[in-house]
This record gives structure tokens, sequence and C-alpha cells, in this order.
């Protein structure tokens, strides 16, 4: 009986670290829960860059080079139009079964998910989390969600 | 910065072939032209007559008690309170002004159009009703004593007597006037016996529908079953929204199944763009409201094309919910090129093809005040959920200044294995500026197919249509719709066309457009003439609900084929990537007093096997082969013409279900051949001999199907356009291999085309 409660005490946690997004770096050993979304180290910053689309990639490095001011700069040159230091994106996810970590990662990061479909993300996301959102394993590509859905009316 | 000499002067010699395809249309006139024109218009005006005494009388009209509201209408109040509503309605006959209890039928100007939803606000406040708008124009019925307080109003420029109201309510009190679309699907009949789509939920997935309101209070359409804005704050606040584009779909839908229940979902950001997330939770809150059919009069280009975009997905998941899904097939037709991506002068950019001219880049004049530019190929990889683009393009725009193209911009997106092979550019532009795309081959190592789509141009070269179908029409079970301009029966150049990028069939059906609507209508264009697939789209969800209530029990995929099977043909062959199957036809669904006789749907799918298709073979002459081989094959015939020296013949042109056939063949030369069938459904299969494989064909002589000249082969359904393709050539043919440089030179074709009907 004991040890049958220690199994779910161990499955409970065990399910709690997985909500809490442990997965999303697969490849690395599972984290404490209090540092579910540790700063990405250089080389997932790396990496996550070969992930952003080209608009993406200079409105995040103008942020980590002039804060907002240099976010919006690039974002002008790229016809990006921010929202209060917020871009419209397009995420897409590594497999349907990693939504829910990258729709938490959004929301923690004081993001708004939009909507989703199967492994695609549509979210209003800050600048600053770009870089966290792209380093993650469970994110496999992103770009700025731009508005071309029109009417077919001549 | 300036262009490399080379592809400067290609660019040139491209530019002013686009200039003199701009002065043909129209577009340029030149200077001294333009000013005999204002010179002869200056005497025309200098000549026109002096006010009459009408107007003088006319002006004096409007009261010095009010700077905004006419005379008679001050009259009228006066008469109200001095005699209550026996004297208003007898000093209303006087002064010919329509009249209802106390309620007085104006017309109410406003001073600017965003200005209408406060001078609405402000009738209902008084107590009154909006009867109709155009523009910046109200028609209402407002309470006598309360006219004169609209003087203060600065939302008002100016209230008088209705004029053409009368009309208007006449027009209003008919039954709703029909799209002319209605004549054209032939479904009047279908109507007067009881086939209105009754018990049909149509939704609506649309950008704005700006005055629906009063369309809905004057009867024109029916209160929506429900509404939903998906990113406004509320569906009937108009103030934000600048577009009747759904207000018109909706009266298409109407007209054509006007006891179809409406079910509208409003999207995007009131100006007419909208992004993915908004089209998802909308055709999420249709699934959710258990729709039948959702009509979409919008799309875009930014994405795959070969039924696999995440929308495509979404559309095929509605289907599987038993949803139709109806889709305009775009407006690219006269803005999209695609091509191979090669590089054969080496110059670093990728040849774009006119012809057999490279222009150096895709050219296109500016028709406003913003462009869009979208590149596009097909290196999506494997798996659809994760794009995986290896194959780098980068993009480049340059605009002519002075005689010399300057770069202006340039996408840059670097495709390493992860993420989409996708270039965007979105910029400002003046009407008739001239720009150059060119496609930098940053990496191209394998043969693959680029595509450039422009949005806001007025004239681009080169063109071609094959393939411009818009997302999410791409979608397997999407029930594409291109558009015929509805007093020529053509279709208009801008249709997008098919095939999709895995080279599926598309639209598969037209419907018209250039349709009057009463949400279009206005002082400018006083018909309201509802141009673009958008308008063809409603035409066809309407003509399905008609459909689904005739056949209640049809499940969505049948639904989907008995819609394709209900047309015209149009086009040769039928089904082709212009025109589909053909025009909707209300006329061949019969409506008997035993029934409905709905048309038979072509076969489902296609396979390489020809038992179920038009023509019923021995089994032992079917064969396999690739479909798109087949399909090319098909193309390089049609391309080159018949071939004297072959000849492949069918006894007759048209075939009734259930006849037999024989099919003769025979060529001058000795040659091996192959015998392939096109189905009218557009499906092909190699019918003699087996496996794909050739036969020895002897110079001169007649040969028959069936071999044994006794029996015939039987007719059977579908109906419509059927083909035979006879391949000849001097070795023997792996059809496999037929299209490939070596071999099709070598190859000699002829078709037989014949029609089989019930």
């Amino acid at each position: 009986m004991t040890r049958l409660k220690l199994a779910g005490v161990i499955g409970a946690a065990l399910a709690a670290a997985l909500h809490t997004g442990c997965f999303l770096r697969s490849s690395r050993p599972p984290q404490p829960a209090a540092q579910a979304n540790p700063a990405p180290d250089a080389a997932a910053v790396a990496a996550g860059e070969k992930k952003l689309d080209a608009a993406l990639l200079a409105i995040t490095r103008g942020f980590l080079a002039s804060g907002g001011a240099g976010a919006q700069k690039a974002a002008a040159e790229h016809t990006v139009t921010l929202e209060q230091e917020r871009a419209h994106l397009q995420i897409t996810c590594a497999s349907p079964e990693v939504v829910p970590a990258v729709q938490k990662l959004i929301s923690e990061g004081s993001g708004q998910v939009e909507a989703t479909l199967e492994n695609r993300v549509y979210a209003l996301v800050p600048v600053s989390l770009i870089t966290r959102l792209a380093a993650a394993d469970a994110v496999w590509s992103m770009t700025v969600n731009r508005a071309t859905a029109r009417p077919a009316a001549r | 910065m300036t262009m490399p000499a080379k592809g400067n002067g290609r660019l040139l010699w491209a530019v002013s072939v686009l200039a003199l395809a701009l002065i043909a249309r129209g577009h340029a006139v030149d200077a001294q032209s333009r000013d005999t024109d204002l010179r002869s218009l200056a005497r025309q005006v200098r000549s026109l007559p002096g006010p009459s005494a009408v107007e003088v009388r006319a002006k004096a009209a409007f009261s010095s008690r009010s700077s905004k509201i006419q005379h008679s209408l001050l009259q009228l109040a006066d008469e109200f309170g001095a005699r209550g509503e026996r004297g208003l309605a007898s000093k209303a006959a006087e002064l010919s002004v329509p009249v209802e209890g106390r309620d007085v039928t104006v017309k109410l100007v406003a001073t600017a159009e965003d200005e209408l939803d406060a001078l609405e606000r402000q009738v209902r406040q008084a107590g009154g009703r909006i009867v109709a708008d155009f523009e910046n124009t109200l028609y209402a019925e407002v309470p006598a004593d309360r006219l004169e307080g609209f003087d203060d109003s600065r939302a008002l420029f100016h209230m008088s007597s209705p004029g053409t109201i009368r009309e208007l309510q006449q027009a209003l009190g008919r039954p709703a006037p029909l799209s002319e679309g209605v004549g054209a699907s032939r479904v009047r009949e279908l109507h007067d016996r009881g086939i209105t789509g009754k018990g049909v939920k149509v939704g609506i997935v649309d950008f704005g529908y700006r005055g629906i309101k009063s369309l809905i209070s004057s009867g024109r359409l029916p209160q929506p079953k429900g509404v939903k804005a998906v990113s406004a704050p509320d569906f009937y606040i108009e103030e934000a929204v600048t577009t009747r584009h759904g207000t018109a779909c909706a009266e298409i839908v109407h007209d054509m199944a006007p006891d179809a229940e409406l079910y509208l979902a409003l999207i995007g950001d009131g100006r007419g763009r909208a992004g993915p997330q908004d089209v998802v939770n909308a055709l999420q809150w249709l699934a959710d409201q258990k729709v039948d059919i959702i009509s979409y009069s919008g799309g875009g280009q930014l994405g795959r094309h070969d039924g696999n975009d995440a929308q495509d997905r979404l559309v095929d998941q509605l289907t599987a919910k038993g949803i139709l899904f109806v889709a305009a097939a775009g407006n690219e037709g006269d803005s999209h090129w695609r091509g191979p991506a090669v590089d054969r002068d080496r110059d670093g950019f990728i040849d774009v093809l006119d012809g057999n001219q490279d222009t150096g880049g895709v050219l296109f004049a500016a028709g406003g005040n913003g462009i869009e530019v979208i590149v596009e190929w097909d290196d999506w990889g494997s798996n659809p959920q994760l794009p995986s683009a290896t194959q780098d393009i980068d993009l480049q725009l340059w605009t002519l200044v002075n005689g010399t193209f300057q770069k202006v911009g340039q996408s840059e997106n670097q495709q390493q294995g992860v993420g989409e092979p996708l270039e965007f550019l979105r910029g400002p532009a003046q009407p008739g500026q001239i720009f150059a795309v060119r496609l930098v081959a940053k990496s191209v190592s394998r043969p693959i197919n680029v595509r450039v789509v422009i949005d806001g141009a007025a004239e681009m070269l080169p063109v071609n249509q094959a393939g411009s179908i818009g997302i999410p029409a791409t979608a397997r079970t999407a029930l594409a719709v291109g558009a015929v301009e509805v007093s020529k029966g053509q279709l208009e150049p801008y249709s997008s066309h098919g095939p999709t990028d895995d080279n599926r069939l598309k639209p598969e059906v037209v419907a018209p457009t250039v349709v009057k609507t009463m949400a279009y209508r206005s002082t400018q264009d006083p018909d309201g003439r509802f141009n673009g697939t958008s308008a063809a789209a409603p035409h066809v969800s309407g003509f399905a609900a008609l459909i689904k209530q005739a056949g209640a029990r049809q499940n969505v995929e049948q639904l989907r084929r008995t819609v394709i099977a209900a047309v015209r043909g149009i086009g040769t062959p039928v089904p082709n990537n212009a025109y589909g199957y053909g025009h909707i036809d209300g006329s061949t669904i019969r409506v008997g007093f035993t029934g409905v006789t709905l048309p038979a749907p072509p076969a489902a799918g296609g396979g390489a096997s020809a038992a179920g298709i038009g023509v019923e073979l021995p089994e032992e002459l079917g064969g396999a082969v690739s479909t798109r081989t087949l399909e090319r094959l098909w193309e390089m015939a049609v391309d080159r013409g018949e071939d004297p020296d072959v000849r492949v013949v069918v006894g007759q042109r048209e075939y009734r279900v259930g006849d037999g056939m024989r099919i003769g063949f025979r060529s001058e030369v000795d040659c091996y051949y192959s015998l392939i069938h096109r189905s009218a459904e557009g499906q092909f299969t190699v019918i003699a001999p087996a496996g794909g494989e050739s036969r020895r064909l002897r110079g001169g002589e007649r040969y028959a199907l069936p071999a044994n000249d006794r029996d015939t082969i039987t007719v059977t359904e579908p109906i419509g356009r059927e083909a035979l393709l006879l391949v000849c050539a001097p070795e023997e043919i792996d059809l496999a291999d037929a299209v490939g440089n070596t071999r099709r030179q070598n190859l000699r074709l002829s078709i037989a085309e014949y029609s089989v009907v019930r």
C-alpha cells in the first residue's frame, strides 16, 4: 500500500515536472520545477536563431542591442507592426504533443495565444521572449504572422 | 545601388514590353494628349449653362432658420406641431414627402462616411429607424417633431426629402432583388419548386459586414441565426469596419438559397486584412455551430500550394466533420509567375522566362499605393507539419528611377533545413511605379519550381496562370470556385488556375461574378457590382445548400461530388484547370412529382485501374504508371498538336452510357505504342498495352480495340468529356521516362476526344 502511494507521488511529481516544461529541453537533464524556464545558454540561443525568419532575427538582435527602440527600428525596416513591443508570431512546434508546453511558455512570458492549429500556435509575443522561445526544443521554427489573408474581391 | 549592366539590359527590355502593354491598356497617356483632353474639357465647362430659375428657387427653399434642413421638412415639423398627425399627413401629401404616422422619411447626408455611424445613433436616439444607407447617405424615418434637432448634429451635412426613396422603397418592398447569378446559375425553377435551402445552415467567414444592419432591417437579408466577431469587440459595431464584402456575400448566398440559415463570422482588422489565427478561430466557431456549408471568399498565397498547408488541413478536418467548404479560387491569375529555379547564364539570379527570353526578373507596375511580393518554392520537406526548406532563394526588389533600376528592398530568410521556403516583402508604391523582383539563387542544388505573386500590380511581366490557385482553395476537400463574368460567360483573366503543386485539378467549378448587389450600391455605382472570385464562391455555397436540401441524405463527399456534377462543362477538355468541371447549373437537377433527381456524381478518387471510369475495358488491358507522367504527356500532346503520322480514332463523337465502343489507331511508320485514357474526371489510365509497356505497331496497318475485333467496350458513367491519347515512338516506350528530355523529341502523339452522355 505504502509502495503504491509512493509510486503515485513519484508519478504526480513526474507529471508536474512535465507540465512545467522540463521536456521542452528534452535533450538535457530534467531541471527542478523552480528553474523550469531558465535563461537559455549561448549555444541554445545560436541554435534558436536558425529557427527564426529574417524579420524576427533582426527584431531580436535589435532588441538585444538597443532594447525596445532597437526592436522597433528593426520591425519597421521589415514592415512588421509591433504592439507595445509584442509581435504576432506563427510558431511551429516540434509536434502537437508539445503545444501545451509552448502555450504555457508564452503565457508565462506575458504573451497571448491567439489560436492553435495542430502543431502551430499563433500568438502575440513580447519581443523579449522570442529568444527564449526559439531556444526551446519544443519549438521547430518561428515566423512573423503576416496578415495576408484578404478578400478575393476586385 | 545600380544593377549590373547585363541584368539591367534585360530588365529594360522587359520594361519596354511592359510599357507597351500598359499603353495598350490605357494605363499610360502621354502628357501632350492629357493636356489636350483637359483643354477640351475646360472649353466644355465654360460653355455649360448658368443656373435655371428652378435651381434658384430650390436653393431658396433652404430656410434661413436652419442651414442644414430642407425648408419643406421644417414646414412638416411645423404642421405636426400645430395640427398633429392629420396636419402632417395633409402637408406631406402636398409636398410629396413620404410619411407614416408621425414619421417622416428623410435623406440624411453625413459630413463624411465615417460619420455615418454617429448619424445612425442620432437617428435611433430620436426614435427613428434606418431604411437604407449608401456611402455617406442614410435614408431614415424620423419623428416629425425631432427633425429640427438634427440641425445641431456635427455628423449631418444636410437633410432633405428623400427624392429617390420611393424607388428605393419600392425596390425594398418587392421580393428581394436577385443577383444576376441566380439566373446564370439557372436555379429559379428550383426555388419555384420549393428547393430553397430550407433547413440548411450556411456559415460565412468574412472581413467586414458594413451596411448589414440596414439590409436586415429593410428585409433584404434575413436576421442571421448566429454572428461572431473573432477579433472585434462586437459584430454589429460597424465604426471600425470599412468593407461591405461580407454583406455582399451574404446577399448572394441568400439570393441563391433564400431559406438557408446564415451564420456570419467577422475576421480581421476591419480594413480587409486578417491573419491565419482569425481564420482558424472563425472556422472553429462555425464548426461549433454545426453549419453544413462554409463559404469563404478570401485567402492568400503565403504558404504551400500542395494541399498540406495548415489551413488546408483544417479544411480537411472540417470536411471530416461533415462540413462542405467552399472557397474562392483567388484573383491571382494575372499576377502570378511560376517556373523552374534555374540559372542558365550563371549570373547568380534565377532565370525568369517569358517564352524563351529571360527577363532577368518579374516586372510589374504598381496599381495603387502599396505592394506585396510573395516568393515561394516547392521545398517544404517530407513532414507536412514541419517545414524544412533546404534550397535557399532570396528576394530583391528593384525600382526604376530615372531610367535606372535601384534596389529598394530585400528578403533574406535563411533556408538551412528548418523553416519555410518563403520570402516576403511589403512596401509603399506610387501608382504606375515600375518594380522588378529578382530571385537570388543563393543555394539551389536540386530541381525546384519557384513562384512569384504580386499583390497591388496593375500589370505584370511575365505572367503564367497555371498554379495560381490560392490557399485554402488548395485543400483537397475544398470546393474551389473560379469566376465567370455574368454577362459574357467568360472566365475573368484574374481568376486563379490550377493545378495545385501536387498536380490536382483546381478549381472544381466556376460561378458568376460582376453581379449587382445592394451592399455595394452607391451614387458612383448604382448597380453595386461585386467583382472577383469572392462573388463567385457564395453562388456555389448557396447552390450547394439547394442540393443539400434536395438530397438530404447525402454525406459531405456525396454533396461535394454532386455539386461538381451539377454543371455545364466549359473549355476543352472538361475538366480543366481554368473552369474545373464547369459552370454551376440548376437545370441539371430534376424536380418531379416523385421527388428530386440529382445528377450522378463523378466517380470518387482516381487510381490507375480502368474499372470504374468512363470506359470499361477488359481487365488485361489495365495498366499503371504515374498519373503525373501521364498528365505531362497529355499536356505535351495538347501543346504540340496532332502528329499527322499517327492517329487514334473513336467511332462517334458522343456515346450514351451503355453503348458499345471501339477504338481504332494506326501509324504511318513502324513504331511502339501506348494508349492512354483520360476520364471525365481528369483521371489517366494506361489502357493498352498492360503494365505501362509499349507494344509494336506495324506501319500503315489499322489496329482496333478490343483486339479480337468482335466485342465492343461498354461505355459507363460518369458522363462528360473523355479522351484517348496515343503515344508512339521508334523504340520501346518506358512511359515513366517518356517525358524526359531525351525521349520527348521522338514521341508522336494523337488525341481523340468524345463525350459520354446519359
